[in-house]
């Protein structure tokens, strides 16, 4: 192929900004400055219904007069605990299971992964989640865990996929031609190889996680023991219509920073680490 | 007869922040009935010359120049509902497959083409295709195949086909040959002679096989990183090449020895594209190479060959010439 | 069961195999056919044959990268085909492959010199200085310049593309290298600088290596021995000079002829049609569809490979050979 062609497949670089980073840092500020400030606890209740922001309150307080600061500090780490856990356990279980289909395809383990895969997206997700969170309802974990058995799947079908694709270039035969094992294929070749596939899958479940999370708990499905952005929205919608307003933003703008900053770092991650796109 | 395909000039920048110049200042002229061969090796600009032709440069390079086809001034990009350049072109690739559908019939897709050139009847239109197919001499019952039924050779004939059904003046081949084995790369070249011949096609032919060009090229030109060296017609050019990178390309062509070669002739070096020089571009690799030569470009000139141009301040000499 | 004579080079008696995936055109493809091959250490020997006739086959097959139905593979002494799991894998660098393809066969997210590195930090060759030492001798060996180590391989040109994967497999210095149509994605001045470099490394290096093209010319240049293949089988092979000066096989006489014809600009006849008879049938000769010199009894049995000329290791397969 002549130069010609071959320059108008690769992309030309593109400048990706620390947008995404910068956000998730300020994200991140913001909840060391609430950390830092002597708040009243986020369970208090108290006689100041509706309060406006005051130095006391820096978010008001809700229908109840608990300190709503406090409340959506707390909710914030919940969210981002949920979003880590799920992401790691139920990414890595994806991954691994995505990578003995793909290098096994059409054998064995293939096959009862990917019918693993197939009953587990046969089940409708709230309905399982529901029936584990009341199955465990005694157990703090039971959301997380629903979720860990039911987000692995598509990570898995994607890097199988994707390890069929790449299994196939000659530069895998080569590798076994020097006489690498299949293990080490996988680590030194395969698995870089697949990396933009794996970035992506993996801040789709953080994000698919933490937005869970959030549906879950203001349906009410959620961990009582505990407070979450979906419990604050669900409590807003009462007063929002009375018309206060500072319970239902303070949830919803942190949720949105964090999912924003998220899928940009994913993005820009992406670029950085393909050799083709420059930035080595 | 005039030219059918008249390019002034034409010089062509990809976009981008390292932008090279894919072709500079190329003029270029095509009759009815004449094939040009397009030699130079992988990224010298001949796919960048077959896609300006077609209106199919990538959007964003910066261009310079004319191409005018029938006499007419063609846009460089195509746009929808304007008439362009692909009214009269038709090209066909190296790779014949995957320009086909996979998943229909060769004589469906032949056929859709004589639909859109004019509304005839059903009839009518597996007349046509029966003619089609017999003039790329492929046996009939191939229509009901689909293309991985067909071997790489019959692919190109079906191209070859669908180029003629759009009742094209200009073929453009891409490297048509590349992929098929030697006998299967005769059958198609002595196919496109007879079908030139038949039809008076203007054909540009790009390849970096030599052998192919010289079996059906009237005029042959040469690039190197995007400028002509050298245009001759072919005769001259297989004889008596004075650039000495077509004579360096020339010699490097893989031939049957009356014996065994100790070691096989060829040019020293690497074509790079971005190294910009103010001289010839060669000059780095050149076994001619003068003093001045890294200093100016040298102009594409004739000497006592009327028809025979070249860009080089120091040529090879003409046979029977001393020095 | 160790074959006593010529025990540093490469034996393979009676190769098998059988692709039970069904190919293009509906058949079950022959990947090899009852196949022998003898490689004398430090000699090269060329294959030569079309696409789909089993070449690249045989190269998975003697290195044991496909599972053979039957046969013996012994490269320097040691019985490839009885070696599994690790042993095989310990075994692999004393045999290695260049490929067709090199920006394919390099991984797009390795270095040059992560890709040259790999072989020896596996095998454990050396401490990490030498390493480091042994890659610049061995970009050195192989033509590239120093600066290239830290590139990618789709920053490099395509003849250093090839430069690199000869490095990497000659890394390990093995005794055996197969190169599968290494030069033909490349334009001709680079192929010929790859060729010369690959002969001037064997004479240096003293490797066994197997050489698989489909032109003539470059096997001619390259090889000590060369063999024809056809449907996975050889139909002749001998001496470099022997085969060149007296061709014996029709199929042999038929691809020179093509290799010789490209050349001269004479109207092609239909001699070499379409490959579209292939006998399937087990017994009876696998060209006789195609062969000019066929009669009744080359469909009724097997030719057996005869000695022409013991000097020049002449053998050939067909009952009407010309001597």
């Amino acid at each position: 192929m002549s130069f010609g062609l071959k320059s108008l497949m690769t992309r030309d670089k593109v400048p990706v900004p620390p947008l995404g980073g910068l956000i998730f840092i300020g994200f991140v500020i913001i909840l060391i400055i609430l950390a830092a400030y002597p708040l009243p606890d986020w369970q208090l209740v108290s006689s100041e219904q509706f309060a406006g922001i005051s130095q006391q309150h820096p978010l008001g307080t809700n229908a109840l007069g608990q300190d709503i600061a406090a409340r959506a500090e707390k909710a914030s780490w919940h969210s981002l605990r949920i979003g880590l856990i799920v992401t790691l356990c139920s990414g890595f279980l994806g991954m691994f299971m995505g990578l003995i289909a793909g290098w096994n395809a059409g054998r064995w383990p293939d096959g009862i992964i990917l019918w693993l895969t197939g009953t587990m997206e046969a089940i409708p997700f709230y309905l399982f989640v529901a029936a584990v969170a009341y199955a465990f309802r005694g157990l703090s974990g039971s959301m997380e865990l629903a979720m860990i058995v039911t987000f692995w799947t598509t990570m898995a079908r994607l890097i199988r996929a994707e390890v069929i694709r790449i299994k196939q270039r000659d530069f895998i035969l080569s590798a076994r031609t020097i006489g690498l094992s299949s293990f080490a294929i996988l680590r030194a070749h395969i698995l870089p190889n697949a990396l933009p596939v794996l970035l992506v899958q993996f801040s789709v479940i953080f994000i698919a996680a933490i937005k869970a999370e959030v549906i879950l708990s203001f349906l009410g499905l959620g961990n009582s023991s505990t407070i979450s952005w979906g419990l604050m929205i669900s409590e807003s919608t009462q007063e929002v219509i009375a018309g206060h307003y500072l319970n239902f933003f303070s949830a919803s703008v942190l949720l949105f920073i964090l999912i924003y900053s998220v899928s940009l770092i994913t993005d820009s991650l992406q670029t950085r680490t393909d050799p083709r796109q420059g930035v080595a | 007869m005039s030219a059918l395909i008249r390019i002034n000039d034409l010089s062509i920048r990809y976009p981008g922040k390292d932008a090279v110049s894919a072709l500079k200042h190329i003029n270029l002229k095509i009759k009815a009935g004449e094939t040009v061969g397009l030699v130079g090796e992988s990224g010298c600009g001949k796919t960048t010359l077959a896609l300006a032709i077609m209106g199919m440069l990538p959007t964003g390079c910066e261009y310079q120049g004319k191409i005018k086809i029938d006499g007419k001034l063609v846009d460089f990009y195509h746009r929808p509902g304007h008439s362009s350049s692909r009214d009269h072109c038709a090209m066909i690739f190296q790779n014949p497959q995957t320009a086909l559908n996979p998943v229909i019939t060769v004589g469906k897709q032949i056929t859709r083409i004589i639909q859109r050139q004019e509304n005839s009847g059903k009839q009518s239109r597996r007349e046509q295709l029966k003619t089609l197919l017999q003039m790329v001499e492929l046996p009939s019952q191939c229509d009901k195949l689909y293309p991985h039924e067909l071997s790489g050779g019959m692919q190109q004939r079906v191209l070859l086909a669908m180029a003629l059904a759009r009742k094209a003046k200009i073929l453009i081949a891409d490297e048509p040959t590349t992929a098929l084995d030697a006998s299967t790369r005769l059958q198609i070249l002595n196919l496109l002679n007879r079908l030139q011949k038949k039809q008076n096609l203007a054909i540009l032919l790009i390849s970096h096989d030599l052998s192919a060009i010289a079996r059906v090229c009237q005029q042959v030109l040469i690039l190197y990183q995007g400028r002509i060296i050298e245009q001759a017609p072919q005769e001259l050019i297989f004889k008596q090449p004075r650039h000495p990178y077509s004579a360096g390309l020339l010699a490097a062509i893989p031939k049957i020895h009356p014996q065994r070669p100790e070691k096989l002739l060829t040019l020293t070096g690497d074509v790079n594209l971005t190294s910009v020089t103010t001289g010839c571009a060669f000059a780095l690799r050149c076994p001619r190479e003068e003093l001045f030569c890294e200093q100016q470009i040298p102009p594409l000139n004739h000497a006592l060959e009327k028809n025979q141009l070249f860009a080089c301040f120091n040529p090879r000499p003409l046979p029977g010439e001393t020095k | 069961m160790k074959p006593a004579d010529n025990s540093n080079g490469v034996i393979a008696r009676g190769l098998m195999k059988l692709w039970s995936a069904r190919s293009k055109d509906g058949q079950a493809r022959v990947g090899l056919n009852n196949l022998d091959l003898e490689i004398p250490a430090g000699k090269t020997f060329g294959l030569v044959g079309e696409s789909g006739s089993g070449k690249s086959t045989l190269a998975l097959a003697l290195l044991q990268l496909i599972k053979l139905d039957a046969g013996e593979v012994w490269i320097e002494g040691q019985p490839i085909h009885q070696l599994r799991g690790k042993a095989l894998r310990q075994q692999r660098r004393h045999m290695q492959l260049i490929f067709q393809n090199p920006l394919a066969a390099l991984d797009p997210r390795h270095t040059v010199s992560s890709a040259i590195l790999e072989p020896l930090n596996l095998h454990n060759i050396g401490t990490d200085i030498l390493r480091r030492q042994q890659l610049q001798n061995l970009l050195e060996l192989v033509g590239l310049s120093r600066k290239l180590a830290d590139r990618y391989p789709h920053q490099l040109s395509g003849g250093q593309q090839q430069r690199v994967m000869i490095a990497r497999a000659l890394a390990c210095r093995p005794g055996f290298l197969i190169a599968d149509e290494p030069v033909s994605a490349l334009d001709a001045p680079i192929q010929a600088q790859i060729l010369n470099l690959l002969r001037e490394l064997q004479t240096e290096l003293g490797f066994t290596m197997l050489f698989i093209s489909h032109d003539l010319a470059v096997v001619q240049f390259i090889a000590d021995h060369i063999g024809v293949m056809y449907q996975g089988q050889l139909l002749e092979h001998a001496e470099n000079h022997a085969l060149f000066n007296n061709p014996c096989h029709p199929y042999t006489e038929s691809l020179l002829a093509a290799a010789g014809a490209e050349r001269q600009r004479s109207d092609y006849s239909s001699e070499y049609q379409d490959r579209q008879s292939v006998n399937d049938s087990s017994d009876g000769c696998s060209y006789v569809g195609t062969c000019l010199r066929a009669t009744k009894a080359c469909s009724q049995q097997q030719p057996k490979l005869t000695y022409i000329n013991k000097k020049a290791e002449h053998w050939v397969k067909c009952l009407h050979y010309e001597k």
